[in-house]
């Protein structure tokens, strides 16, 4: 490779800080928890069941295997324990991923109907863990390659964008607030008592609904920049809060939050945490 | 460790370009996956495998529904129909409803004969006959009840709990 290749990937490649990794590795660890936690019920009525067993496109383990009760409450405890390794961090975190990433898939794949997004952003997300430096402990001690981070940061990019200019582009009662005052009424997904009287105030909905849209179109080219990205992390927070106020729609909001220390630029999240540290130790010298 | 006592460390030289050729692939799948949830009608190959971007696929909360469905089961017994509870058949559900609410589910004919004869097979007494039905009606914007007002329901499929299904292992069910 040439001389200025070898600089430019070395400049590219520069590492970064990493002690955001620590608490995408706990935040992850407890949002994966709570996904699979509430499955457990499910077991003996979807996952373990006999009678209503399906094998379709892309899922065909139903025409190899029918896994009974015991043995996918087994999958299910050992999908438990892989996040509880990942949880306590060091050598074991990436294999407790990869435990939790087979049997979560294998409990998928067995009922075969409801493939939600939270699972598959999960599944992105435990790439990315894969990727990146997330067994290591002391983190806030360490740079490392940006990677991992790059990843993520495009998942998300797709994520947003995709929805975003897909309402853009296909539906304009978005812009209008509709869309939302209908989503916040639905039988399963909504219904919750403020998103009940949200669907009413026309005042929160229409603004509400520009901003999503705004926001999510924008935030495959704003995250990228230094002095937006704090901007875009925050307002992503606000919707998901928002989402997870008005809306039931299981441990999305967790799941997506979780990923967003490490969508934070590394530079902002050092000064934020060197400033925090700071006060700390200041607090506790006095 | 790296300058100023730092613990610095990054990707060796040698996995560099194929760290790259990986992300390129990853915003390849994304992008291509985006174009086809724009298009009502993709290519032959994709009508073939409709899975295929199913990864990256986020279309979510995207358009407008103005109306409630739910799928509802009447069953043939003793010579008159009567209405049944199916949630209560099958309790599990998702923020998504049941495990048979999507539309996916009730539009293909095999998942609707295996929810059907499991249905036969759950209920006390058995029944001769089963009748789904899909009633549909209004949101109530602002409210907490939302009454059935100008419900419309329509038989979705049919079923003679006499006949017979094999699930994928071979069961007979």
């Amino acid at each position: 490779m040439s001389e200025p290749t070898t600089s430019r990937l070395d400049r590219l490649f520069a590492p970064v800080w990493a002690g955001p990794w620590t608490a995408f590795r706990l935040a992850f660890a407890v949002s994966a928890t709570a996904a699979l936690l509430p499955r457990y019920a499910g077991i003996g009525d979807a996952y373990g069941v006999q009678d209503m067993v399906f094998s379709q496109r892309p899922f065909r383990l139903a025409e190899k295997i029918v896994f009974t009760e015991p043995t996918m409450t087994v999958i299910w405890a050992a999908g438990l324990a892989g996040l509880v390794l990942l949880a306590i961090g060091g050598r074991l975190a990436k294999p407790g991923v990869v435990i939790w990433l087979v049997c979560s898939w294998l409990m998928i794949a067995s009922e075969a109907l409801n493939i939600k997004a939270y699972d598959r952003l999960l599944t992105w997300m435990a790439i990315a863990m894969l990727l990146g430096p997330s067994g290591e402990r002391n983190m806030a001690e360490k740079w490392r390659s940006p990677v991992g981070r790059w990843f993520l940061v495009l998942v998300f990019c797709a994520i947003y964008g995709s929805t975003g200019w897909l309402k853009a582009l296909k539906e304009p009662a978005w812009w209008s607030g509709e869309v939302l005052s209908y989503h916040l009424v639905h039988q399963y997904f909504g219904l919750k008592p403020l998103g009940i009287w949200v669907s009413a105030q026309q005042w929160i909905t229409a603004p509400f609904g520009t901003i999503t849209v705004l926001f999510e179109c924008a935030f495959p080219l704003l995250i990228w920049f230094r002095r937006t990205n704090p901007w875009m992390v925050a307002i992503g927070c606000g919707m998901h809060l928002g989402i997870l106020l008005l809306m039931n729609v299981g441990p999305f909001s967790y799941v997506a939050v979780a990923a967003y220390p490490v969508l934070l630029h590394p530079e902002f999240a050092r000064r934020w945490w060197a400033r925090f540290e700071e006060r700390r130790s200041s607090r506790s010298t006095r | 460790m790296g300058e100023a006592g730092r613990d610095v460390r990054t990707t060796p030289r040698w996995l560099r370009v194929p760290a790259l050729l990986l992300l390129a692939a990853l915003v390849a799948y994304q992008s291509t996956a985006y174009h086809f949830a724009l298009e009502k009608t993709g290519p032959a190959w994709l009508v073939r495998s409709p899975y295929t971007f199913w990864p990256a696929t986020w279309q979510m909360f995207t358009y407008l529904d103005k109306r409630h469905s739910r799928v509802e089961v009447v069953a043939y017994v003793d010579g008159e129909w009567e209405e049944r509870d199916l949630e209560a058949l099958f309790p599990y559900r998702w923020e998504s409803g049941p495990r048979y609410a999507r539309s996916s589910f009730r539009k293909n004919r095999t998942r609707m004969r295996t929810l059907a004869q499991a249905t036969c097979h759950r209920m006390e007494p058995r029944p001769d006959k089963i009748r789904f039905t899909l009633t549909r009606w209004s949101k109530t914007i602002g409210s907490a009840e939302q009454p059935k007002k100008g419900a419309k329901a329509e038989p979705i499929f049919d079923w003679d709990c006499d006949d017979r299904i094999r699930l994928p292992r071979g069961k007979v069910l």
